[in-house]
């Protein structure tokens, strides 16, 4: 395509081989110069972020990292105690029962929730009557909040008062009064729906935007070969959607594995504590027990996971990238 | 991943410096620069005293201080603080040296803030206004440490059983002698349940630790035996709590109570009682002030306390809101001067009964005309008991404590009473330790 070429950064190494070289210290001089204050407007443009990222992430981080090697009660004095906090993070088998929990649920909302946004931005993407109102419709639930949102879902299956245990009753789907939130597994589905239904729009969105940079004229060829529909899905769409989609995979990964407000307003870790995610966990330690230094190591503890989660995911990209 | 450069590391060891800085300050507890509490005298100067509460007791709480402001030139003012957040913000506050003048807490939560050194000795002042031994005895039991009290009662409530007398005489149950044993409570129960149509004998919010705190404790005391030890530990694994646990296991099994239950996190602690299908519901009284007062309720109802397991054994938890001074107010004789008013038989009489609800102190009056909806808690109350311990918030209040995962398991869990005990037992010492 003839505007790549436009775009293309000048090559480094064309600059390097500047004929007519008769005065190479002062060219040099001049380079190092314009090196220096270029270097400088860098850091300029970069500062209020790089002020607002220390402010807000590296200190904070940090502090936690510290208050993590403390016995650092909320009333009273915080003390050293080495590994200790670490050592009871890794050796609580609720925190084991908590990661092994969140991981399923991660990967269920995940792959349904992606799999829908990706059905649901096929579907919204052409042209009909009315196009706008529906994608606005899917999207509409990712304006609200997750603890309204879960507030709203719990009245709706409340088993006494709920609208929803109620129109499953009519239609024979199960039995009248049927308290959902009484078995694990039932808990868990209204979750899981009241989730995706929350954060599928916002998924879709990123999908559509990134199917609408496809050129048109790519599928026109597509049709002239006779591909049929899943062919074009599978050889055009999804490659050509690699990019959007990594983001898509990244952001639901790491927003489910972080969940907590939908599980605090509509399950409080029940029942049997069978619905108790890392950073319930975590609310539980800072402000149940009221022990901040062992919170704090649940945080980096957290933290070093989800580090490892991305990390494993961009390179798995990477990899599927270097295959030809 | 690169490697950190010398800019990276410089700033990291600025983060370090200043979060060395931040730390030095978190360390300074608070320091009291309020007069000693025995040279105070009340003053009505005019000052303007901040006062922090929870929320959800607003009828009492902010119409007990419009009337101080309105009789009074010092001015209260309130902010609520949300109940969940309450001991963290107090943390944090004390720890800034922000506390308000006078903090308004769940009794629950006094041990530990007794125990902080935030709040005034009072026990003097009240020793000399001659409140203290006038006072509802769980809101002093909370606000006490080494015989030095701390903490007035602000609002007072009461755990007491409410009973459906159209149920009960459907039942062909005498509704005017409700029972007084666990025999009694099941067979009611079960005779109510035995009338169909939806009618269930008992009620209880299963899922909803502060609820049962209030209202599975108390078949626990009645029995003579305490839940929390001297020194702030717990005591489960004892015979009265099995025999409790089961009780309210039998109850489920025999389809009184019902399954929603187990997921009640307190929204069903009166209103499943108010829809008119509930033989028994264990509760409290503000609970059914507030659901009934100022309506016209479509069936008679009655309360009563709490039995044990034999005739005459009967307990009640009393909870509600302590007032304390805090030690870093700038208003001492003023703050000083709306306790003392608060505790007056006066404002008992005066203020408490006429909005009405249950006053601080327990040797006044109840008007004959409020009932037997004020004249059975206001007698439980003088017999109320609590939770004091610093451990409360981790093994009674959460919702993953030993607390509520002994109740269930064995309630709704079939679960042996004896060996959920011992669990729980296990749990709460490695909190306690």
């Amino acid at each position: 395509m003839s505007h790549t070429a436009v775009l293309s950064p000048p090559d480094p190494a064309a600059t390097r081989a500047t004929p007519g070289g008769s005065a190479p210290s002062v060219a040099r001089s001049g380079r190092s110069r314009r090196r220096r204050s270029e270097g400088l407007q860098g850091w300029a443009l970069a500062a209020p972020a790089a002020i607002l990222i220390a402010l807000f992430f590296v200190l904070p981080f940090g502090l936690t990292i510290w208050m993590s090697f403390f016995d650092w009660p909320t009333f009273g004095m915080p003390a050293p105690v080495g590994l200790d906090n670490y050592t009871g993070v890794l050796s609580d088998p609720k925190f084991g029962e908590a990661v092994l929990f969140t991981v399923s649920y991660t990967v269920v909302a995940s792959v349904l929730g992606i799999l829908l946004s990706l059905g649901l931005a096929l579907l919204v993407r052409p042209k009909f009557a009315g196009r706008t109102a529906v994608r606005a419709l899917l999207f509409a639930p990712v304006t609200i909040g997750f603890a309204p949102a879960g507030l709203l879902w719990l009245s709706m299956a409340n088993a006494r008062t709920g609208v929803l245990p109620d129109l499953f009753a009519k239609l024979g789907l199960a039995p009248g009064g049927t308290d959902w939130f009484a078995e694990p597994t039932t808990t868990l589905a209204v979750v899981v729906v009241m989730t995706i239904w929350k954060t599928v729009g916002l998924a879709m969105l990123v999908l559509i935007t990134g199917m609408d940079s496809i050129p048109p004229e790519v599928y026109e060829a597509a049709k002239l070969d006779g591909a049929r529909a899943w062919t074009t899905l599978t050889r055009i769409t999804l490659p050509l959607i690699v990019k959007p989609l990594s983001l898509v995979i990244l952001l639901t990964v790491t927003t489910t594995f972080l969940a907590f407000d939908q599980f605090y307003t509509m399950t409080k870790g029940g029942p049997d504590g069978s619905t108790v995610t890392v950073v319930y966990y975590l609310y539980n330690a800072a402000f149940v027990a009221l022990n901040r230094g062992y919170a704090a190591a649940v945080a980096v503890v957290v933290v070093l996971i989800m580090a490892i989660i991305s990390i494993a995911q961009v390179q798995l990209q990477r990899g599927r990238k270097a295959k030809p | 991943m690169k490697r950190p450069n010398r800019s990276t590391a410089a700033a990291l060891a600025v983060g370090a410096a200043i979060t060395s800085l931040l730390l030095t300050g978190c360390g300074t507890g608070a320091s009291g620069n309020a007069a000693a509490a025995e040279n105070l005298t009340a003053e009505d100067s005019g000052a303007t005293l901040t006062l922090w509460v929870r929320p959800g007791n607003e009828a009492v709480t902010d119409a007990v201080v419009e009337q101080y402001n309105a009789t009074h030139d010092n001015q209260v003012e309130i902010t609520h603080v949300p109940a969940d957040q309450y001991v963290t913000k107090f943390a944090a506050a004390s720890q800034s040296g922000s506390l308000p003048d006078i903090l308004a807490a769940d009794l629950v939560f006094m041990p530990q803030i007794v125990q902080s050194g935030a709040a005034l000795d009072l026990t003097d002042l009240l020793d000399d206004s001659g409140a203290l031994d006038n006072l509802a005895p769980a809101h002093v039991q909370a606000s006490t440490a080494d015989g030095r009290v701390y903490g007035v009662p602000y609002v007072a409530d009461t755990s007491l059983y409410v009973y459906n007398k159209d149920l009960f005489r459907q039942a062909g149950l005498d509704p005017e002698n409700p029972p007084t044993t666990w025999d009694g409570i099941l067979e009611a129960a079960d005779a109510i349940t035995a009338l169909g149509d939806g009618n269930q004998g008992f009620y209880i919010s299963g899922g909803c630790t502060g609820c049962l705190a209030y209202d599975f404790t108390p078949t626990i005391w009645a029995q003579g035996a305490e839940v929390v030890k001297e020194d702030g530990s717990f005591d489960f694994d004892n015979q009265a709590t099995q025999d409790a646990l089961a009780f309210m296991q039998q109850l489920y099994e025999n389809g009184d109570l019902p399954d929603t239950s187990k997921t009640d996190t307190g929204d069903g602690f009166f209103s499943v009682f108010a829809s008119g299908k509930v033989g028994i519901d264990f509760a409290g009284g503000n609970g059914v002030n507030t659901a009934t007062l100022g309506t016209d309720p479509t069936f008679e109802f009655g309360l009563a306390p709490i039995p044990g397991a034999e005739d005459g054994q009967f307990a009640t938890f009393s909870g509600g809101d302590v007032a304390a001074i805090t030690k870093t107010t700038k208003h001492p004789a003023e703050a000083w001067d709306f306790i003392q008013w608060l505790t007056s038989p006066e404002t008992s009489e005066d203020v408490y009964y006429n909005l009405p609800a249950l006053p601080p102190r327990t040797d006044v009056t109840t008007p004959e005309s409020l009932g037997e909806q004020f004249s059975v808690p206001a007698e439980l109350v003088k017999q109320g008991q609590t939770y004091v311990s610093p451990f409360y918030n981790e093994v009674v209040a959460s919702a993953q404590g030993p607390f509520l995962e002994m109740f269930q398991s064995v309630v709704f869990n079939g679960a042996d009473p004896a060996e959920a005990t011992k669990q729980a037992q296990k749990a709460a010492d490695a909190i306690t330790q």
